[in-house]
């Protein structure tokens, strides 16, 4: 927990655990804020353990849409989703200008794939709105609310729910329906 | 507050250090009498390594506290401290009875480690059984020792623990309680080390005692009571008086009483006469053996995956620069054979040999059969095999999963059997081999064998299929490892608990292994399960498709050839063929099955590896091109993602990307189910079954 109160995005140290800087900022949260075509997400950034520009990546074959493939992350390998693909908004296409937000979800380490990382947000409870029933692609279970930052809507991700392996495994099967070859 | 619980979590590692301990004991114990069993009286030695064993269970049980441990060792000390000195016959009785009281010791043990009370009356009826073999007042008695009828005489022990002794949950008290009981004792302290009250850390063990023993024991006797604190303690033993120590050597402060506090007197003229010895180590025991947390290993076991991964990436660096003069080409190629050589000693450290779990089968055996009376044998081989510790701590599940199906469902009762004119001991089969750098398990049973046409059925009921499917026996056979095809409707005691096969199955998986069964009606069958020997390195074939590389393991392949138009055949669905020896092998397209752009079409444009599937089928992967071949470390896919079918794990390349490895039997299996209609197994939406994500 080398971090102080202005955690740097380019650095590879955003805290894991709760500790020291949640008892701090007592009911306080942050989120990582990231910008997937003109949409901005957030997400807790006791989740995220990395920030690194995009990597070579080794596709995963006979796996869903949404998951770009694997990458070497100082000697652990761990996937890669497209999240503006999960969210059914068309495939990213990947350039080295492209950011790779590693989580912990589940125990697992997963990259996400974002087009640019934007700010870090630091929110009370009473800033979070809750997600209203939406009837369209994103499904609003992956979500835990919604906040403004100016007049921006910023949706806050539920890692845990968006990366839970069965979901995963089951879009997988709804979404990779061709045959293979 | 928070200290308590810090104190509470020290308590439970000892205690999980205890039970591992304990399982390990017990394991040692149960093949041990499983020798004198097959070879009718134990030796000696035998009986010592059982007593050794069954005595570090007492010791620890003590310090727990955990009484019904203590009292079913005790007894069972008694008894082979008999047997060890011949006081009567190890007969087949007292053996099994011995391995009677070994089995309730390992169910005490558990009931313990699951943290219940165990029953108070737990054992009761076997500790008499052991009891009545000394005859009456023989559970007080102290064991005697081979070298008995010592003389009375004064011992002289030093014993000076060291700091870290409370560490390892001993208690010098327990043991000078233990040597009270042994004759008459005094008691020297040396308190020079205490420091002041506000400088005592009371997790450090400051003090360091001389006793003078009057007693009739051996040495040896003596020195038990010592066992568990051995390796954190100095100790010596003598038959003549130890030299004082000189506080001096401890404390800078010459002037300090050079006579040491006694603290207990019992009459005794324990002034103690020089020595010509100085203070001395030489009776502390070196062992052969030592024990470390598996967490170092496993660092230091990543560390070197990190190092290969680095001289290959230096290699392919020199490879590409002009730095390439004979001195750093001969150096570099050192240092690649001393990688290896590091690599392959470090993987050695945590290879085990599956004998800890072929040791626990034979109890499995003995309740099962016994709970459905039928009468079984389990005969085991290549025990020494050494596999990944890893490894072998997933076999268990999957090992008693299939030797209690073999017993339920595959043996039949000694009537049936005497009926169908087999003997009415059936035999169980469990073997561990290498084979072509696996290893491979396999349980084999002399019973009934798979009913096809009863699998199908249930299958069909449970909807895992449909009624119509039209399945070769092989694939009928194979139902049994789906998930839902053994269920709570009809629960034995013995296996249908709902789960069952399938688990096996998923663990195999899990740890990139494969298992599968055949079986032949009336003549039993066989389980045949194959898993990589480590998780950590292997042998690998670097293949290009496309633009990506692949590894294929070394293990299984068999050769690989550039094709001309005269090896390759087409049959009327296209299906494409090649001349293998002189036999035909199906070709299979990685570019096909893994949807790789780029890859070639015509296999005499790239080449074809021939590999080898566990049982024995050989099929011809088409690939562009070989790169080169070299050693790479495993990483797991499924730590972050999910299995990938026809890939078993990945690696992390010289330049940094990762590359998936082959597995053969999954590109097989992919082969097979491509192409043909899509088996009819109905999707379970709440099963998501491995293997089923392409049909």
């Amino acid at each position: 927990m080398t971090q102080s109160d202005e955690p740097k995005l380019s650095l590879p140290v955003l805290p894991t655990e709760g500790g020291e800087l949640t008892e701090a900022l007592e009911d306080q949260e942050q989120f990582i804020t990231f910008q997937i075509g003109s949409e901005e997400y957030g997400l807790d950034i006791l989740t995220v353990r990395e920030v690194k520009a995009w990597t070579e990546i080794t596709k995963l074959p006979n796996t869903a849409e949404f998951i770009l493939g694997a990458v070497n992350l100082r000697g652990i390998i761990l996937p890669v989703l497209d999240l503006r693909c999960r969210f059914g908004m068309g495939n990213t296409q990947p350039t080295s200008r492209h950011i790779n937000i590693i989580v912990r979800a589940n125990d697992k380490f997963i990259g996400i794939l974002v087009d640019e990382v934007n700010e870090i947000l630091t929110l009370t409870s009473g800033d979070i709105r809750p997600v209203p029933e939406m009837g369209f692609t994103i499904d609003g279970e992956f979500l835990t609310g919604l906040v403004t930052v100016e007049d921006r809507m910023v949706a806050l991700i539920d890692v845990e729910k968006l990366f839970d392996m069965n979901t995963l495994l089951h879009g997988n099967a709804a979404e990779n329906a061709d045959p293979v070859g | 507050m928070a200290k308590r619980t810090r104190k509470a979590g020290k308590l439970d590692k000892f205690k999980n250090t205890y039970f591992t301990e304990c399982s390990e004991r017990l394991a040692d114990v149960e093949s041990v009498l499983g020798e004198i069993k097959k070879n009718g009286l134990g030796d000696d030695e035998q009986y010592h390594e059982l007593f050794r064993s069954i005595h570090s269970i007492k010791g620890g049980a003590g310090a727990f506290g955990f009484d019904n441990i203590s009292l079913l060792t005790h007894s069972y000390e008694n008894v082979l401290g008999a047997l060890r000195n011949h006081d009567f016959e190890a007969t087949g009785e007292v053996v099994d009875l011995l391995i009677e009281a070994a089995d309730k010791l390992a169910e005490i043990v558990d009931f313990y480690r699951e943290g219940k009370k165990s029953k108070p009356n737990a054992g009761e009826e076997i500790i008499g059984k052991l009891d009545s073999l000394l005859g009456e007042d023989d559970t007080v008695q102290q064991i005697a020792d081979p070298d008995l009828e010592a003389e009375f005489r004064d011992v002289f022990i030093r014993f000076f623990p060291d700091e870290k002794l409370f560490e390892s949950a001993n208690d010098p008290l327990f043991i000078i309680r233990e040597l009270q009981t042994y004759g008459d004792l005094k008691i020297e302290i040396y308190a020079d080390n205490l420091p002041s009250i506000e400088n005592i850390n009371p997790e450090i063990s400051y003090l360091g005692w001389d006793f003078v023993l009057q007693t009739d024991r051996s040495e040896a006797d003596i020195r038990q009571a010592f066992e568990f604190v051995e390796d954190v303690c100095e100790l010596e033993i003598s038959d003549v008086p130890l030299e004082p120590i000189e506080p001096a050597a401890a404390v800078d402060g010459p002037d300090k009483s050079d006579q040491p506090e006694t603290i207990v007197d019992t009459g005794m003229d324990g002034k103690p006469s020089p020595a010509p010895e100085p203070k001395s180590t030489a009776l502390v025991q070196p062992s052969a053996l030592i024990r470390v947390e598996l967490d170092r290993v496993d660092k230091l076991v990543n560390m070197v995956g990190e190092l290969v991964i680095t001289q290959a990436v230096l290699e392919q660096n020199i490879d590409a620069s002009q730095y390439q003069d004979e001195s750093t080409v001969r150096n570099l190629g050192v240092l690649s054979s001393h990688m290896r050589e590091i690599q392959e000693n470090v993987m050695e450290i945590r290879m085990q040999p599956v004998q800890s779990v072929f040791a626990r089968m034979p109890r499995l055996v003995r309740e099962i059969s016994r709970s459905l009376g039928k009468k079984v044998k389990l005969v085991t081989s290549g025990e020494a095999t050494e596999v990944d510790k890893t490894i072998i701590e997933h076999l268990t599940d999957p090992l008693t999963h299939m030797i209690r199906n073999a017993i339920d469902h595959g043996i039949e009762s000694p009537e049936e059997r005497a009926s169908l004119g087999k003997p009415e001991e059936a035999i169980v089969f469990l073997s561990a081999s290498h084979r072509s750098g696996q290893i491979a398990i396999e349980v084999t049973d002399d019973g009934r064998g798979i009913d096809t046409e009863k699998v199908f059925q249930r299958a069909v009921e449970r909807e895992i299929i449909a009624p119509d499917a039209d399945m070769p026996d092989e694939a009928i056979c194979d139902l049994i490892f789906m998930p839902g095809f053994s269920t709570a409707a009809e629960i034995t005691d013995v296996s249908g608990r709902g789960v069952g096969m399938d688990v096996v199955r998923r663990i195999t998986q899990e740890i990139g292994g494969r298992v599968i069964v055949d079986s032949t009606k009336g003549k039993g069958s066989r389980f045949n399960m194959s898993l990589p020997l480590t998780l950590a390195v292997m042998d690998g074939m670097i293949v290009e498709v496309g633009e990506e590389r692949f590894v294929m393991p070394l293990g299984c392949i068999i050769e690989s050839i550039r094709p001309t138009q005269a090896d390759i055949s087409e049959i009327a669905n296209k299906e494409k063929l090649a001349r293998f020896r002189d036999d035909y092998v199906p070709l299979v397209f990685l570019s096909k099955l893994f949807d790789i752009r780029d890859g070639v079409d015509d296999p005499c444009q790239g080449l074809i590896v021939f590999v080898e599937t566990d049982i024995g089928n050989v099929i011809g992967v088409v690939v562009d091109d070989l790169l080169e071949e070299r050693q790479v470390v495993i990483k797991s896919l499924e730590e972050n993602f999910m299995p990938v079918d026809g890939v078993s794990a990945a690696t992390i390349l010289g330049n940094g990307r990762v590359a998936l490895i082959l597995e053969v039997n999954g590109l097989h299996d992919m082969y097979r189910k491509h192409g043909k209609p899509a088996l009819p197994h109905r999707p379970r939406s709440d099963k998501p079954a491995n293997g089923e994500m392409h049909t």
